[in-house]
């Protein structure tokens, strides 16, 4: 019997050439990706950890009894009542944005496992689909039991079936990424730009953030998934490696869009889970700072790794890290009844930190907290009033990545219309419009929530569009955690007076 | 946590597209000071001090009223006595206010 070292390197090679079929036929271009090139260019295809399938299994049992133990530990009810009001409400963006998506990932690896196209590759993406079932398995496992705890939690599990908005750009996002991708693609944008870029280090963050929050179960959930990230992300590097050698343009433009792409995304979540729904004495970084440290010195080491350039827009996407999330947060409050957590205002102790943080536009941004506050003191706290202090106009979303419309600053709002085809088109900023333009066939016939209103497949009138088209409901839908009950708001101004 | 009745909701946030007595032109609205465009619903006949005023109303959660105010459409500060038509916004077009 072969032991592993003989065994594992024969194993994982197990490739031949075709004698019924062409290789096109059995690796279309269309699902394998381009540039298509034959089998012999992609032979010295190899990953830096090799593992065997047994390997495998016996890591995995014992990540997962690990977790289970941190879970039986402290992952009671009564433990994540111990835990702050605005962290909670992080725990519920997450409870909804993380099992479906990284269910989105088997589907994407298992194409990698058929279509891939060498067979350590293919065994690679094999792991990497049963990883992201893993992911699936562990956040239903973990946040099932807090469904008793609140309605939200509830909400939460059926949120990627919905057309909320969010849910509409979730959607978007990993349909595209995962879904509806060809093999290249799909382990280039996951594995390089997702994974190495953005998940893989987001995770050591937000483990830390949970750390600092006392929530020793999410911070063990995270922690788990990383480890399985760090591993099945190093499948992209030798696919991006050959797409490099025979299509450098190609290549960049495909880092360039993914990166905008998991930007936008990861900018909402992780962006206002640190700065505005971890309590300020748990916060162990800004949201700018920890990508600075985290995300953007790890990208840019990546780009030099494979000989590309920095994205064109990469000194507006600098320039966001000072303010997109600020403006998504402001908005998101203004229309909490859209989303299905619950909303922190920030106070003046609050401010005075993200001034500290943010100087360079964070008096625009103070202006509007200090207009929504006097809202708060003119109508009284209460749970009556949320409305009150509400939006309600329709608020507007970009046609490509389906978030609002609040890029740019509140001096300077950098939405662009478009027409294309003799249809128009809104994008929140110009990285937006470009990708649209490079593959508009991909996404010309996609409607945002705008557009299904006035065409009549979605409600026109708002109240009807949260109950029947977002599927919240009053108790579901996201309000202040205190219901503008703030010391620090003073007394209501009629009772003042 | 209070129930709001669907009644009281519409009382409250009262966008409302079925039953309009005109034809709406659908625009978005930027307002220097937001953090977010807003869909607005404009008249043809109505003029863009109106429909500048619509957009302040609209906002006037996050950004306190300000007067006076320029309307720029297509990079170009408007006349405020134009009408909507007159001024050629169609729908699904951008329009700001800034403060004047």
């Amino acid at each position: 019997m072969l032991g592993r070292e003989e065994w594992l390197p024969l194993a994982r090679k197990l490739d031949w050439d075709y004698s019924y079929v062409r290789e096109d036929e059995v690796f279309p271009e269309v699902i394998s990706g381009r540039p298509w090139l034959p089998y012999s260019e992609w032979k010295d295809w190899e990953e830096s950890f090799k593992t065997s399938y047994r390997e495998y299994v016996d890591n995995q049992y014992e990540k997962d009894m690990a977790v289970q133990a941190v879970h039986d530990a402290v992952g009671r009810i009564e433990n994540v009542q111990k835990l702050a009001l605005p962290w909670l409400n992080s725990l519920k963006v997450h409870a909804a944005a993380l099992p479906l998506a990284e269910f989105t990932g088997v589907i994407g690896n298992l194409r990698g496992a058929r279509f891939g196209r060498d067979s350590a590759w293919r065994t690679m993406a094999t792991f990497g689909a049963l990883d992201e079932y893993r992911h699936t398995q562990i956040p239903l496992l973990l946040f099932h039991p807090l469904l008793r705890l609140d309605s939200q939690f509830d909400w939460a599990h059926k949120f990627y079936h919905t057309n909320n908005w969010f849910a509409v750009a979730a959607r978007h996002f990993f349909d595209e990424l995962t879904v509806g991708q060809n093999a290249i693609e799909f382990h280039i944008a996951t594995n390089v730009v997702l994974e190495t870029g953005f998940t893989n280090l987001q995770f050591v963050g937000l483990a830390s953030l949970a750390r600092e929050s006392s929530d020793h179960m999410f911070e063990r959930m995270v922690t788990s998934i990383q480890t399985d990230e760090a591993r099945h992300a190093q499948i992209g590097h030798p696919v991006l490696a050959t797409v490099m050698k025979h299509d450098p343009k190609y290549a960049q433009y495909l880092v360039d869009k993914w990166f905008w792409r998991n930007w936008r995304l990861f900018s909402i979540l992780t962006g206002l889970s640190i700065d505005y729904l971890t309590a300020p004495d748990q916060r162990p970084y800004s949201f700018k700072e920890f990508m600075e440290e985290w995300i953007i010195d790890q990208f840019l080491r990546t780009l030099d790794e494979f000989g590309l350039e920095k994205p064109w827009y990469w000194e507006l996407l600098m320039d966001e890290l000072d303010i997109y999330h600020h403006m998504i947060y402001a908005s998101a409050y203004s229309y909490r009844a859209t989303l299905w957590f619950n909303f922190v205002m920030p106070g003046p102790a609050e401010r005075k930190w993200l001034r500290q943080k943010y100087p360079k536009y964070w008096d625009d941004m103070d202006a509007v907290w200090e207009q929504i506050s006097e809202r708060w003191r003119t109508v009284g706290p209460g749970a009556e009033n949320e409305l009150a202090v509400h939006g309600t106009a329709m608020p507007t979303f970009c046609d490509l990545c389906q978030l609002p419309l609040s890029a740019g600053t509140p001096r300077k709002n950098t939405a662009r219309v478009l027409v294309h085809d003799g249809r128009k088109y809104i994008f929140c900023s110009e990285p937006c419009q470009w990708i649209f333009l490079h593959e508009p066939e991909r996404y010309a016939n996609h409607k945002d929530v705008v557009k299904r209103v006035l065409s009549g497949e979605a409600p026109a009138q708002l109240p009807n569009l949260l109950t029947e088209y977002f599927n919240l409901t009053p108790d579901t839908w996201g309000k202040d955690v205190h219901n503008g009950d703030y010391e620090w708001l003073g007394a209501r101004k009629d009772s003042a007076a | 946590m209070v129930i709001t009745s669907g009644s009281e909701l519409e009382k409250t946030l009262p966008l409302k597209l079925a039953g309009l007595t005109f034809m709406p032109v659908p625009l978005y609205g930027f307002l220097q000071g937001d953090t977010v465009g807003l869909l607005i619903l404009a008249e043809e006949a109505e003029t863009l001090q109106a429909l500048a005023r619509k957009l302040q109303d609209a906002a006037s959660l996050r950004v306190a009223a300000r007067d006076p105010v320029r309307v720029v459409y297509n990079d170009k500060t408007m006349d405020l006595t134009m009408t909507v038509a007159q001024a050629g916004l169609q729908a699904l077009d951008r329009f700001d206010v800034l403060a004047g």
